[in-house]
């Protein structure tokens, strides 16, 4: 009981915190938002993960971290007052349905950790533990070179879940409450997908369904009992990210803008995937607005185009005043401006299995045929048009990566292709239900 | 009352105001239904008969090259005995023939096997030129690897291998490979029908690493395309058709809790072999975690009491677990992982280190005696301290 207590508290603490950072130390429209909202975890993650990269860089004391609780005490006073859940019966229901659900697939089986958590993330917190939050922690083949310092295997590796892993051994002096925390942070952000749905008119079956997919993904599940990978806070924040860009995009209140800059910021906190996720939730967004009304087809000619010409073309090379293009299986250059040496292999198998055959999604990937097709072909909204952009990028760049780059050696064993689809499957699930169940339909339903 | 600040489009009202299924009275329902009754029989069809063969089969239940006491009988089931080895391999009498005729096999195993791993393993000769998994199910399929069926060798060798499962290291206590029957068999229907029974039924043991954590359950690669043609035609119909949302996302829904009954098993089974062993401890995961715990507490008094905390320690152990977990608990030392090609005279120089302390075990070097140790850069150190099969070699 006592993890529990524990894992309620952190989880209280950052919630309160970020309510507060949200309503208070931002200017803005007021938010209506209850205190259910995944937005405030995440807004307290920022402020505990920024104070404590803010005291690594500066060699700041420890202490400092006592912000966090203080700014929550006074989130609590100021923050939750007068917040109270207006929901209607069914959705009420619904939510009882999915937190039963939760307990029972994900609550109960908990003992599990994972070894290569404890060897990376959980150590790296204990390093700091012993020897300061500013410690000097390098991977061994830089500790070797230079005099001091500590060996740690994911010492290249961004130091979000590490930070989280350091606070509660700091504060509680156990990581066994983490579990909890991560059960009860995730099953906020599928309450806060079911309040978003709803308030984009969705009806009360297709907020059920999205609640169910987003409970009962195999791989998904999994990581959240193992505990111990920053793939799913990664998933976790793209998702809002994805959602706080829409409503941006929809309504273009500055608030708006702000949470989802803020959200964005977490992205590279827990892994270097969030770099590449947040440049191409740029593209997407100038793509989008540049493009406005065929910008889906431009997509796929795009796409088309770079498969006919790798297809096609052998080894293309185009000369002209002392510069040369070239486009080859295995390089691509223009000119002095840029070139990338291509590393193609056949991983074609590797990435059916681990998306279609070894039922780590569910159906969840099966749906991508038809959500592709339904999307070229309807007319969506504008907001909605980024986030679309995005899943199709993110989907082709996880392609372009695992079959032309040097990251195919990772793919034998599923390893990195399991990590990046749980990374993209929650954003899926969410465009998924919002995508199939566009215009046509809704308008379809509006019929009496 | 305050205005919300995301007020939904009209659509989306339109779409909020109809909770009800008044559009099941649609005529575009009538169709949508048929259509969906169609490829409902069209993919069960496709799943049993597409590019089927007729059904012939091969016993092959004792046609495993056995030693005496290497394979006995119990009540109705076939022990293949592991005799205490970390790995059991046994040779399958299948000629490449006979698996080009029948190319699968089919297991049944009753449920027996959720302490152990398994698999087959092709060879030509030494070289290894496929796996594939056996996994614990009343029925088990294992097709032969494409790889195989297209080498023109016809002396590839079948081999059966398995071992315990180690889960946060410790063993269960069941350590044979038990089945009931095994057959050579051709891919006919009522073969692709056993598969899918086999399917619904197959358990898979959780292992603490990510990289254990998929393959729950494997379909075919037949199912998945004929399930995203099924769903592709099925939801481009529906939209095509304007069905609305309602009754849509009811389908999606059922259809997906349908999918999801072999996972919720398997989470279900694996939550009661996971509270029987490894009930939790107050300070470890389980008893090996224990013994690990007890021996890095000693390690480190003993360092500090012989002025050594700051000696860098290298663990070299043998599994996983073992390795990173004995990491974990020694944090607070310099603790790193040793990799055996680690140039350790150029390591102490470099950091200006008189010694290295190197953290090993019985299991990798016997006895701790270094003159058996196959690394022979380790033979030039002494063994200062030695415990509960854990060996601290100073060099």
């Amino acid at each position: 009981m006592m993890v529990i207590g524990q894992a309620a508290l952190f989880w209280v603490m950052l919630n309160a915190s970020g309510h507060l950072l949200v309503n208070h130390g931002l200017k803005g429209q007021h938010s209506k938002r209850g205190p259910l909202d995944a937005l405030n975890l995440f807004k307290g993650l920022f402020l505990l993960l920024i104070l404590a990269q803010l005291i690594q860089w500066l060699h700041l004391p420890d202490e400092l971290l006592l912000i966090v609780p203080i700014s929550a005490a006074l989130g609590l006073v100021f923050g939750f007052k007068n917040q109270v859940m207006q929901w209607h019966h069914p959705r009420l229901w619904v939510l009882l349905a999915l937190l039963v659900l939760t307990a029972w697939l994900l609550v109960f089986g908990m003992p599990l950790a994972a070894w290569d958590s404890w060897l990376g993330w959980e150590m790296k917190a204990q390093q700091w533990l012993d020897h300061g939050l500013s410690a000097h922690i390098q991977r061994y083949q830089d500790w070797i070179k230079q005099p001091g310092g500590w060996v740690s295997p994911t010492a290249h590796y961004p130091d979000g879940l590490s930070l989280l892993f350091y606070t509660g051994l700091k504060w509680f002096g156990n990581n066994q409450w983490f579990a909890w925390f991560l059960a009860l942070s995730y099953v906020q952000l599928v309450i806060t997908v079911i309040n978003h749905l709803h308030q984009k008119g969705l009806p009360i079956f297709s907020q059920s369904l999205a609640g169910l997919m987003l409970l009962t993904l195999p791989l998904m599940s999994n990581h959240i009992a193992m505990y111990g990978y920053a793939d799913v806070w990664l998933a976790m924040t793209l998702l809002l990210v994805v959602m706080r860009g829409e409503l941006w995009n929809q309504h273009h209140l500055l608030k708006d803008g702000r949470l989802a800059l803020m959200m964005c910021a977490l992205l590279p906190a827990f892994k270097s995937e969030g770099w590449v996720w947040l440049a191409l939730l740029l593209f997407s967004h100038l793509f989008s607005k540049f493009l406005i009304r065929k910008h889906r087809w431009v997509l796929v000619v795009m796409i088309s185009l770079v498969v006919w010409v790798w297809f096609g073309l052998d080894h293309w090379v185009h000369s002209w005043a002392g510069r040369s293009v070239v486009i080859s299986q295995d390089l691509i250059q223009l000119g002095a401006a840029f070139s990338i040496q291509l590393v193609p292999q056949d991983v074609s198998s590797e990435m059916f299995s681990g998306l279609f055959l070894q039922n780590n999604w569910s159906l969840l990937w099966y749906f991508l045929p038809a959500v592709l097709l339904i999307w070229a072909w309807d007319k969506y909204p504008k907001y909605m048009q980024v986030s679309q952009t995005f899943l199709i990028c993110s989907f082709a760049a996880f392609v372009v990566l695992f079959t032309f780059t040097d990251a195919s050696k990772w793919a034998e064993n599923y390893t990195a292709i399991n990590r990046i689809s749980l990374q993209l499957s929650l954003v899926f699930v969410y465009l998924f239900i919002t995508t199939w169940m566009g215009p046509k339909q809704r308008a379809a339903s509006a019929t009496p | 009352m305050e205005k919300e600040p995301h007020m939904p489009d009209q659509a989306s009202l339109a779409g909020q105001n109809d909770r009800t299924p008044d559009n099941l009275k649609s005529p575009h329902w009538l169709g949508f239904m048929l259509l969906t009754c169609v490829l409902v029989v069209a993919f069960f069809c496709g799943l049993l008969f597409w590019g089927a063969k007729p059904h012939d089969e091969l016993d092959v239940t004792r046609s495993t090259q056995v030693q005496p006491g290497q394979m006995f009988f119990t009540e109705d089931h076939y022990h293949l005995s592991s005799q205490g080895a970390h790995v059991a391999e046994y040779l399958l009498d299948v000629s490449m023939e006979q698996w080009r005729q029948f190319p699968q096999l089919l297991i049944e195993t009753e449920f027996r096997n959720e302490q152990v791993w398994a698999q087959l393993m092709w060879k030509h000769g030494d070289e290894v030129l496929a796996t594939a998994p056996i996994k614990s199910s009343a029925v088990m399929l294992v097709h032969l690897p494409k790889s195989v069926k297209e080498n023109p060798n016809d002396d590839i060798t079948t081999h059966i291998r398995f071992g315990p499962l180690l889960d946060l290291g410790a063993a269960g206590d069941q350590r044979d490979f038990v089945f009931k029957q095994m057959r050579l068999t051709t891919d006919s229907a009522s073969i692709r029908w056993q598969g899918v029974l086999g399917y619904w039924q197959a358990f898979t043991p959780l292992r603490a690493s990510s990289l254990n954590y998929w393959s729950i359950q494997d379909v075919t690669p037949l199912t998945a395309w004929l399930l995203v043609l099924f769903l592709t035609v099925w939801l481009l119909a529906a939209w095509w058709l304007s069905v609305s949302v309602n009754g849509l996302a009811g389908f999606v829904l059922v259809m997906w809790l349908v999918a999801s009954l072999p996972w919720a098993m398997n989470h279900w089974k694996n939550k009661q072999f996971i509270d029987e062993r490894f009930q939790r401890l107050d300070s470890g995961i389980n008893d090996e975690d224990q013994q690990i715990i007890l021996f890095s507490e000693q390690l480190k008094s003993h360092l500090e009491a012989h002025q050594m905390a700051d000696t860098p320690v290298m663990v070299a152990l043998r599994g996983d677990f073992h390795r990173s977990r004995m990491a974990y608990h020694l944090h607070d030392l310099n603790v790193f992982m040793l990799s055996y090609d680690t140039d350790l005279d150029s390591l102490k120089q470099r950091k200006s280190v008189d010694h290295v302390l190197i953290l090993t075990s019985e299991a990798v070097i016997k006895g701790c005696d270094l003159d058996q140790s196959r690394f022979t850069d380790w033979q030039k150190g002494e063994v200062i301290w030695q415990m509960a099969g854990y060996c601290v070699v100073k060099r």
